[in-house]
């Protein structure tokens, strides 16, 4: 298990690796992947000078975003996943979403123009704001219970996303936006805004590393992984606030893409082993992927229009989660 | 000397303003194998979650090794105190390897993964709880039993000085309960691990404890080997329940027949049986089922017929083993079998020793009392040890109205019985 489990790895790299190409090769203007290979080395050549201005200020920001952001939400889902004990949590689960889109929405309808900038910050605090209150209102004394956590999510969420329909109907002229927002994208990419979510992703994924022992203790449950030594509440405190930051900065630049966070941390206890220190790093890399093709299929298969890549997740996704947990119970 | 491994100190636990346990103190020695039993809701769990560091009581202490539980972090208990539940779902794909090793998880860094010496802790874990040729096998394919085994495992591999017992056995068959809790006992008795379990089955905890704590309403209400917890007295006030105790046919330990509990009619109707050798066991309960009293006799004391009237909180007219029945108790049955709506004689092989009872239903059947014998009238002689007189006296009932009747229509009788003190309680 182990060995298969480290032989996975390095597939999961290679795959990202290649992926990136393809995916930075592909658009509007197609480049050969080996100009596109030379050019990320930083050779000179006889390509036309626009194929640098492209790939380095437009492609690549998007590419690696795509993939930071695909890491940052399957790890998220993983971690959500043990904390709740639950395989339906996904990073969205305790109204991680409900507050962003409240956040972006009041973005986009209250500033206008102003709004390009302002919608990732707002998403970012909307996001925190509901999980935090979710979060109060689970409390029970020192302990947060996960059925009172997941129910409040629920009640929170509903009663944000109540809030931004009402906005979306009584500002029908940026609905279009908003709508667009809602479903995801990873059109907004930019150096900048990768820059402004890497730190999140990186130090996040390192806190939830350090805690994947006592992850794979929560799979047996609260009392049991107390049992084992691990100081349940503070652990599942710290990595509450941890996968929500992750996804909270995912989520501000990129708007709501589903599926991710919730099939990806699955797919890779399929593919390799339930251990949090194997299955971190992989869903970190098999989300990236996911996600760097799925963005990629967005923007070429319906050129020049841009399919949401939220569609793409799920199409691509379902079906192979599918496959997956179909061939193993088959083979029991 | 012995040594105090754990003081449970004054200890008060509630959920919200309910008390589960009010004041309890209890000191453990190592080595010990301690159960907790008692009823539903005597707080056994929450006693045994309150050792674990799991639920912290609003007053008392729980001091483990000179150490107060909550003043230790979680991986400095759970280095030497491991915690076997009831059975675990497992729905994660982990191998029993795994599995096994996450009990080395509070002696390891975190990010150190783990040496020779754990590996080889966890395979000694395995052999011990015979899994080891399960080591490769995932954990979600394994039956209940294997499961279990394998949790013990783990909890050993953390190499702990005490274990507690959640109810280790709740859903295994009667065959894996003693084969887990043979282990467990196996492993107290050779490597000096302290047990702490709470038990359900009064039974198990009688085989498998040396000592036992019987809670009732968050107190204990008797502490001790188990042949002074289990007591009819202790198990009728904390249980509510009859017990009849003796011994265990094989070891030095009280073995506990919980009786159904009876249903009490107010009319109080009562049936008189003639019985013996085992004869009348079926007979009584089927009377006591249906509410009615019972009253047995005359028999012998230590007859298996007396032992089921007694657990049944029958009357009995009983002489010493082995005496025959002489004049006065034939004359104290009369006056009982007066007073019944029936008298019913057993399949019992008649001797000179219980001859007087026949001739005490032959009486009280011509005072009008009705009697009626079990079995064919024809396969009398079969049971006749006195030469004829007992056939001879069987045929005079018969000539006085007594009829011979089978089970169905015996139970008839009995329900009659029963509907009519239910019309004249009307």
């Amino acid at each position: 298990m182990k060995k298969r489990s480290g032989f996975v790895l390095v597939v999961l790299v290679a795959l990202l690796a290649v992926s990136c190409v393809i995916a930075v090769s592909r658009g509007s203007v197609h480049i050969p992947w080996r100009t596109s290979l030379l050019i990320l080395f930083g050779e000179r050549g006889d390509w036309p000078a626009s194929y640098e201005r492209i790939l380095l200020g437009v492609r690549v920001p998007r590419v690696l975003m795509a993939a930071v952001v695909g890491g940052s939400l399957s790890v998220a889902g993983v971690s959500f996943q043990a904390l709740l004990q639950n395989p339906m949590a996904d990073p969205y689960i305790i109204g991680v979403s409900a507050g962003a889109a409240l956040g972006a929405t009041v973005g986009i309808i209250g500033f206008g123009s102003l709004g390009f900038k302002l919608v990732p910050p707002l998403a970012f605090l909307g996001a925190l704001g509901a999980m935090t209150t979710v979060y109060v209102l689970a409390k029970r004394g020192p302990r947060v219970p996960v059925v009172p956590l997941l129910l409040s999510g629920v009640a929170v969420s509903a009663f944000l996303s109540a809030v931004v329909s009402l906005l979306m109907v009584t500002h029908r002229e940026r609905l279009d936006r908003v709508v667009f927002w809602l479903m995801g994208g990873l059109t907004g990419a930019s150096w900048e805004r990768l820059l402004s979510i890497l730190p999140y992703t990186i130090v996040g994924f390192c806190i939830m590393y350090y805690f994947s022992k006592d992850l794979n203790a929560l799979l047996f449950g609260e009392e049991q992984a107390a049992h084992l030594g691990v100081e349940v509440e503070k652990v599942k405190a710290i990595l509450l606030f941890t996968s929500t930051l992750v996804t909270a900065a995912a989520v501000s630049v990129t708007g709501l893409i589903g599926f991710v966070g919730l099939i990806v941390p699955h797919l890779m206890r399929l593919l390799t082993s339930p251990d949090h220190r194997i299955l971190l790093p992989a869903a970190a890399l098999g989300g990236a992927s996911l996600l760097v093709v799925s963005d990629m299929l967005s923007r070429t298969l319906l050129s020049p229009a841009e399919i949401p890549v939220g569609i793409l997740t799920a199409m691509m996704g379902g079906p192979f989660f599918l496959y997956l947990l179909y061939r193993r119970k088959g083979g029991m | 000397m012995a040594q105090v491994d754990i003081l449970i100190d004054g200890v008060v636990c509630s959920y919200g303003s309910h008390l589960v346990i009010s004041g309890l103190s209890l000191q453990v020695k190592r080595g010990d194998f301690l159960g907790i039993i008692g009823p539903n809701g005597s707080g056994k769990t929450t006693l045994l979650r309150t050792i674990a560091r799991v639920l912290e009581p609003s007053a008392g202490r729980v001091v483990f090794m000179g150490k107060d539980v909550y003043k230790m972090s979680a991986r400095e208990l759970a280095r030497k105190m491991a915690v076997l539940g009831q059975e675990h779902s497992a729905e994660y794909d982990f191998t029993v390897h795994e599995v096994v090793l996450m009990g080395r998880t509070p002696h390891l860094g975190r990010f150190q993964g783990e040496r020779q010496h754990d590996l080889e802790v966890a395979e000694h874990a395995m052999r011990v709880t015979n899994v080891l040729h399960l080591k490769d096998r995932l954990i979600t394919e394994l039956s209940g039993g294997e499961r279990q085994r394998v949790m013990i495992a783990r909890a050993l591999a953390q190499e702990p000085e005490v274990l507690l017992l959640d109810e280790p056995t709740a859903y295994l068959d009667v065959g894996h309960q003693t084969e887990i809790l043979t282990i467990i006992r196996r492993l107290n008795a050779t490597s000096q691990l302290t047990v702490i379990g709470v038990f359900h089955d009064l039974n198990l905890a009688s085989e498998y404890c040396d000592k036992l704590v019987l809670l009732d309403r968050g107190r204990i209400r008797a502490m001790g080997d188990p042949f002074s917890v289990l007591t009819t007295e202790n198990i009728s006030a904390a249980y509510g329940s009859t017990a009849v105790v003796s011994r265990h046919p094989f070891l030095p330990k009280p073995h506990v027949l919980v009786l159904p509990r009876r249903v009490e009619r107010a009319g109080g109707e009562r049936v008189h049986l003639v019985a013996g050798g085992g004869s009348g066991s079926a007979l009584m309960e089927r009377i006591s089922l249906r509410g009615l009293s019972l009253s047995v006799g005359v028999i012998n004391e230590g007859d298996s017929d007396w032992l089921t009237a007694r657990s049944l909180g029958a009357r009995i007219i009983s002489v010493p083993a082995f005496a025959p029945v002489t004049v006065r108790e034939a004359e104290e049955l009369e006056a009982i079998m007066i007073g019944a709506k029936l008298v019913a004689v057993a399949e019992v092989p008649f001797g000179h020793g219980n001859l007087l009872n026949l001739r005490a239903c032959l009486r009280i059947s011509e005072r009008g009392i009705p009697v009626v014998c079990m079995g064919d009238a024809s396969k009398v002689a079969e049971r006749d040890y006195t030469g004829g007189s007992a056939t001879k006296l069987f045929s005079e009932l018969q000539e006085r109205g007594t009829r011979f009747v089978q089970a169905a229509e015996f139970d008839a009788l009995l329900d009659w019985i029963v509907a009519e003190g239910e019309r004249d309680a009307r």
